[in-house]
This record gives structure tokens, C-alpha cells and sequence, in this order.
């Protein structure tokens, strides 16, 4: 559409905003005749164009370097933080998981038979064995809280699960050599 | 007997994927090669949207830790620029409404210093120009200015973002178009 300039002012232009639109909108047939005879109108648009076309290509802003700086040291905070952390937790469990699983397979190595038991090979190949069970009880209490922390996450679940088992085994284990005793 | 692996060691030449994965298990060569890789891009979006430095640096810090926390969630459907970049967008724009919910006044006109820089070349004269008139926009505009013309955000996209029509978005950027080009022609004479 095609506005008055002002009260004053016969001339009958189309407004500044609707020429902001027309850079990328279609144009009326009575707005293309307009822009084909009145210069003020088409200088109007071709700067509304330039702004539009710089503003296109204007170049990325350079981000602070402190604010760098910030963000890594915020992030390796959140580190310190576990219980903020399920990862750090799955992370630990695993750790604690894959630290345990190579001791037994050096103990399932040099063991005097080929196959036994997970409990077994704990029980017989660090010392004391009530010693031992309170450590499998310790492993498994972390990978649960990990598993608190993240309870959806699959591989915490399964560290869990097989800790709890080689808890369970070694516990009745110890409890074959001891009489019948009960550990955990 | 197989050697462990050390799960935190940076290998020669990390993929982004490895690098996304590495920092999502705290690697800290990992987190500052992602941030080095993205942020300048992160950074000029969120600073057009913020229109000032202390708020830019503030919602940047915010969306960086946004980013890091969900490094877990990032599943490569997209690139992790464009993935990174929508939680950018998205913090600003909700760190803008919650500054509104606070009721801070939008001030149009602000003091900006042009800084020229010391080769004066005409383009990096002509951005900071630009940058300066897209800081005195209102911030309905200017954010709408940022998506769109800068940034590339279809209409129907951007009145999503920040929860109004297309119809509204399109009108808001005609206004915001004609007052960029009204301030720059007013710091032009």
C-alpha cells in the first residue's frame, strides 16, 4: 500500500517499515509501479537491501578470552562434584569394575584348576578372605550409589549387577568355610 | 594380558565425535578443543541477542555449561555446531524472558563507544556499526533481527523459539529492519 509522507507533504510514498518487508516479500503491482517511477522510494529499498545483504555476511564476533577460561574451569569443577556427575559415577564404578575383573582373570590364571568360581578366585587369592568380602561390599555400595545417581543408565546397571554377584558369591564362600556364618 | 586403556589420553587427530565423547567423560583437552572449535560462533549470537557485554557473558557462560552437561544427550543427528548453537539460542532467549519476568526496563538509546580499529578497514568499520545500531534496537527486535537476518532462522521458526505467530515475527522484523536502518543513518551524520 501506498502511504501519505506526513499531512504536509502531497507525496505519496510507501512506508518504511513495508519497504523493510518487501526485501524478501513479493511486491503489489501498485508498488512496483510506485517503486519503478519515485527515486526516493527505490533508494529507501536499496538501503533496506545493503543493510539486509551486510547483515548476512557480517562476521562472527571474537569470543573473550576470560570467558574461555571461565567455562573449562566451571566444567572441571562440576568434576569434582560426583554426586552432580552420574557419568563420573558410571566412570568410577567401571574403573572399580575393570580393576576388579583383572585381578581375577591374573588369580583365574595362576589358579592350580581351570574353572572356578568368581568367588573362589577372590577368596583364595587376597588374603584375608572376610577382608576381601568387606571390599567386594564396599565396590558394590559405590556402583549402587552411582546407580542412584543415574538410574537409567544401562552400563552403570549392569557394574552393578555383577558386583552385587561377586559380593553374593564371595560372601557364601566365606560362609562355606566358616561354618555356616553368614557375611552380608 | 591386555593392557588398559587409558580412557582420558588424547589421541592424535580426535574426530568430533571423539572429542564430544572425551569431554563428556572430562577430559579437559576435550572440553576446551570444543569450546575453541565453537566459540566465537556461540559467542556472536548470544552477545547480538544480549545487546551487552556483561549480559553476553553471563548467558554465554550459561549455555557452555548447558552444552557440557548434555554432552551425553548429543546423538550426532546433526552436527554438533548446529546442535551446540539451538541451546545457545535457546538460553539467551529464556535468560531474556526471565530478565523480563524480573521487570528490567528495555532502553532503546544507549551511549555506545565506535571503536575504530586501527587499519580501518571499511568492512570491519561497516560490522561495527552495525553491531552498535543492532545493540540499540529493542530487544523484541533485536532478537528477531539476530535470527533472522543474521543468523538465518526461518519466520515460522523463530515465532516457535520465542512463542508467538509468524505473521508477528514477519511484522517484528519489517520494524526492526526500518529502525536498523533509521539508526545507522542517524550515526551516519
Amino acid at each position: 500500500m501506498i502511504y501519505p509522507d506526513n499531512r504536509t507533504n502531497p507525496d505519496k510514498h510507501i512506508a518504511a517499515e513495508r519497504l523493510a518487508a518487501l526485501v524478501d516479500s513479493p511486491r503489489t503491482l501498485q508498488e512496483e509501479r510506485h517503486l519503478a517511477s519515485c527515486g526516493r522510494c527505490n533508494a529507501a529499498l536499496m538501503r533496506l537491501e545493503q543493510l539486509r545483504q551486510s547483515l548476512a555476511t557480517i562476521e562472527p564476533l571474537r569470543s573473550p578470552a576470560h570467558i574461555r577460561a571461565r567455562v573449562v574451569a566451571a566444567a572441571m569443577h562440576r568434576q569434582q562434584e560426583p554426586h552432580r556427575r552420574p557419568w563420573l559415577g558410571w566412570a568410577a564404578a567401571a574403573a572399580l569394575f575393570v580393576s576388579g575383573v583383572l585381578v581375577g582373570a591374573v588369580a583365574a590364571r595362576n589358579a592350580p584348576s581351570g574353572n572356578i568360581s568368581s568367588g573362589d578366585w577372590l577368596v583364595t587369592r587376597m588374603g584375608d578372605p572376610v577382608a576381601r568380602v568387606a571390599l567386594l561390599e564396599a565396590v558394590a555400595l559405590s556402583a549402587r550409589a552411582a546407580l542412584a545417581q543415574a538410574p537409567q543408565d544401562p552400563g552403570i546397571r549392569v557394574i552393578h549387577e555383577r558386583l552385587a554377584a561377586e559380593r553374593r558369591a564371595a560372601a557364601a564362600a566365606l560362609s562355606n568355610e566358616t561354618g555356616g556364618v553368614r557375611w552380608f | 594380558m591386555h593392557e588398559p586403556t587409558n580412557i582420558l589420553a588424547e589421541p592424535s587427530s580426535p574426530s568430533e565425535w571423539e572429542l564430544v565423547r572425551h569431554a563428556a567423560i572430562g577430559a579437559e583437552w576435550a572440553v576446551g578443543a570444543l569450546y575453541d572449535a565453537h566459540a566465537d560462533r556461540l559467542y556472536s549470537v548470544i552477545r547480538r541477542l544480549a545487546g551487552e557485554d556483561a549480559l553476553a557473558e553471563d548467558w554465554c557462560q550459561e549455555s557452555w555449561m548447558r552444552i557440557l552437561a548434555n554432552l551425553h544427550a548429543f546423538r550426532g543427528e546433526s552436527s554438533f555446531a548446529t546442535w551446540a548453537h539451538r541451546i545457545a539460542v535457546n538460553t539467551a532467549l529464556s535468560s531474556r524472558r526471565r530478565l523480563l519476568r524480573r521487570a528490567v526496563i528495555e532502553h532503546e538509546a544507549s551511549s555506545i563507544e565506535l571503536r575504530v580499529p586501527p587499519d580501518d578497514a571499511e568492512r570491519a568499520l561497516l560490522r561495527l556499526r552495525l553491531d552498535a545500531a543492532i545493540d540499540r534496537l529493542p530487544a523484541g527486535m533485536r532478537q528477531v533481527l539476530v535470527l533472522h537476518d543474521i543468523e538465518g532462522y526461518g519466520h515460522e521458526e523463530i515465532a516457535q523459539l520465542i512463542g508467538t505467530t509468524g505473521s508477528n515475527v514477519r511484522s517484528q522484523l519489517a520494524r526492526a529492519r526500518a529502525k536498523a536502518r533509521t539508526l545507522l543513518q542517524e550515526d551516519e551524520r
